[in-house]
């Protein structure tokens, strides 16, 4: 899977380096001294990377757990993120990380006891009501979980943080690390759905969306509380009759009354991310339909962007109640 | 497209021949080399020599948008054998400590290694490692045309603990470059193409040469104008304008409120 590590000097002897490096063991190991001299430098290519990228291994040091934007909430006052990872497996040509960043390598910072201090720090300073804690910002929670061991570390954390909520947003349905644990009620496990076809053409890498329902059905049936991410919509030819498939086919596989929550919010980026993904794919026709920019956010021109939303909410309300819908605003991007 | 920056002539020589250069105006201040898919430079040794070559290289080029470099040589390792052919995973620049990493996204047939460019020939070889002169010279430069993708080292092992550098004759660095030669071949093709894929994100879109000489656009009009076109072309899966359509427009305003308009007609996507 990866041919090349790049290790940070400062891990190259942390337990779980030594842990991800057994899982791979023809890769070369490259020491470097800061993840940024790989990462960061401004001649870089990322369509070109992302066709083979490398395993950064590093130790993350600053802010540790960020606000997150508004709007990304599901039903809490106080939203927060933290990376434990920076991109993703997966190839989602909407994805606001494909123009995040310069590098399409894939970091893993494997400090993960002090995200969990942080994390605390935080829970300590907001015990009425539960902060939420997004782990799939820069990422997809569960799709390397097989090499990084995340779920497994930053459960039995949670565990013993009952006043604090963590959310795992993916398409994976490498679910085994949850079936085999108890369900947590403070632990939402979200996927991200669109209508299959639109899936097939531009989320590349991904299962398919009856494999990530079965999986979601599966841990349903074991206890724990779901959401349901129909972020971004992707307007198409017959997209109302596609949503309503889609969410007719979610509801049946799921049962919504068990559901913590869902969201939904039009296809939507930066300017600025807009320009950079642009110039990455110039021949997607994603990004060349029907949108228009406003504000410094380049979305489906309003009237597409309200019909979807109000078309999409009005179906999902036949299934859910009000209380569990959240509308995700502009400001941040389509993610995971 | 690949650019190839070499230090000495007898190791570009089994190049030269196998990929049919030919040799580009004389009395210039690098001896160039030009051929189907690779343009070749002439360094001289050292870093400094490397980094000027590279840079001469890379402002005669006529096309602005990316290739590939390539930086080939012999160089002494710490640990592989002599005739091993080696492409550079990690390059360090000894005496500045600064570092560069290729990144290689293509399969290569061969090993990798890290790569420590000093200012003298080392002899001691005190890591297991490649030591050569030119190649922090040659990536800090290359780094200023393409990204990290498209820079690369490949080194030939010449020297070693065992085979110290002050028995090796330029003879016999020729000779190690022409064994190798099938090697070298296969890497520059995949470079090329590689070059030639990054080239082809950042080509103009069809007719907008066209356009700009049949109309005046300021320069925010041009950068719409090229974006419209970008968009038109995914649209339309590359069916161009009729010509018909765009002969009324006088002004090139009017050009970008038709594209503009043809844009906004077309049909939703279909998956």
């Amino acid at each position: 899977m990866f041919d090349y590590l790049y290790i940070e000097e400062a891990v190259l002897d942390h337990p779980r380096t030594r842990e991800i490096r057994a899982r791979f063991p023809h890769a070369t190991a490259v020491p470097c001294r800061h993840y940024g001299e790989v990462f960061n430098p401004r001649a870089q290519n990322f369509r070109l990377q992302k066709k083979r990228p490398a395993l950064v291994l590093a130790r993350k040091e600053g802010r540790l757990v960020l606000e997150a934007p508004p709007g990304y909430g599901i039903g809490g006052e106080r939203n927060y993120y933290f990376s434990h990872m920076l991109n993703c497996v997966y190839d989602c040509r909407y994805c606001f990380l494909q123009g995040m960043y310069r590098s399409a390598h894939m970091v893993v910072f494997v400090n993960y006891e002090d995200f969990h201090k942080a994390i605390a720090a935080k829970v300590g300073q907001n015990e009425d009501p539960p902060p939420y804690f997004f782990s799939g910002y820069d990422c997809d929670s569960l799709a390397l979980d097989a090499i990084t061991s995340f779920v497994g570390s930053f459960l039995g954390f949670f565990a013993a943080q009952p006043g604090a909520r963590l959310e795992l947003r993916t398409k994976s349905v490498r679910v085994k690390p949850l079936l085999q644990a108890s369900a947590m009620d403070n632990c939402i496990v979200a996927y991200s759905l669109t209508p299959p076809p639109v899936a097939a053409a531009l989320e590349a890498g991904t299962p398919p969306v009856g494999r990530r329902l079965g999986a979601m059905r599966q841990l349903q049936q074991r206890g724990w509380p779901l959401g349901l991410r129909f972020d971004p919509l992707i307007c198409h030819q017959g997209w109302e009759e596609s949503y309503r498939r889609l969410f007719a086919e979610a509801f049946s596989a799921l049962d919504p009354a068990r559901l913590h929550s869902v969201s939904l919010g039009s296809f939507r980026l930066p300017r600025e991310h807009y320009k950079r993904i642009f110039q990455l794919y110039p021949e997607e026709k994603l990004f060349s339909w029907g949108l228009e920019e406003k504000d410094g956010m380049v979305s489906y021109r309003e009237e597409t962007g309200r019909a979807m939303e109000e078309f999409c909410t009005g179906e999902l309300l036949r299934y859910i109640a009000p209380e569990i819908l959240f509308p995700c605003h502009p400001g941040g991007g389509p993610r995971a | 497209m690949l650019n190839l920056v070499i230090a000495l002539p007898g190791e570009a020589r089994p190049v030269i021949s196998r990929l049919r250069l030919e040799r580009l105006e004389r009395g210039a201040a690098f001896p160039l080399y030009s051929g189907d898919r690779v343009r070749l430079v002439v360094s001289g040794c050292g870093k400094i020599a490397a980094a000027a070559a590279t840079a001469y290289l890379g402002a005669a080029l006529p096309d602005p948008r990316p290739c590939a470099w390539l930086n080939l040589g012999v160089a002494g390792h710490g640990s592989s054998a002599r005739g091993a052919v080696l492409l550079a995973h990690k390059v360090v620049d000894r005496a500045g400590g600064r570092s560069y990493y290729p990144a290689i996204t293509f399969p290569f047939p061969g090993s990798t290694t890290a790569l420590v460019t000093v200012d003298e020939a080392e002899t001691a070889y005190p890591e297991p490692c490649a030591y050569d002169m030119e190649a922090s010279g040659f990536c800090a430069a290359a780094l200023r045309f393409a990204g990290a993708e498209l820079v690369h080292c490949l080194k030939i092992v010449s020297d070693t603990p065992e085979d110290p550098l002050h028995k090796l004759s330029r003879k016999e660095a020729e000779a190690l470059v022409q064994a190798r030669i099938d090697l070298v071949e296969q890497l520059v093709c995949i470079l090329a193409d590689l070059g030639a894929e990054a080239a082809g994100l950042e080509r103009d879109p069809p007719r907008y040469a066209e356009i700009l000489e049949r109309w005046h656009f300021t320069a925010s009009e041009r950068r719409q104008l090229r974006h419209l076109l970008q968009r038109r072309h995914a649209l339309s899966g590359g069916e161009p304008v009729p010509q018909a359509e765009w002969d009324d427009l006088k002004r090139g305003k009017d050009v970008l409120i038709f594209l503009r308009r043809l844009l906004d007609a077309q049909a939703p996507l279909r998956f």
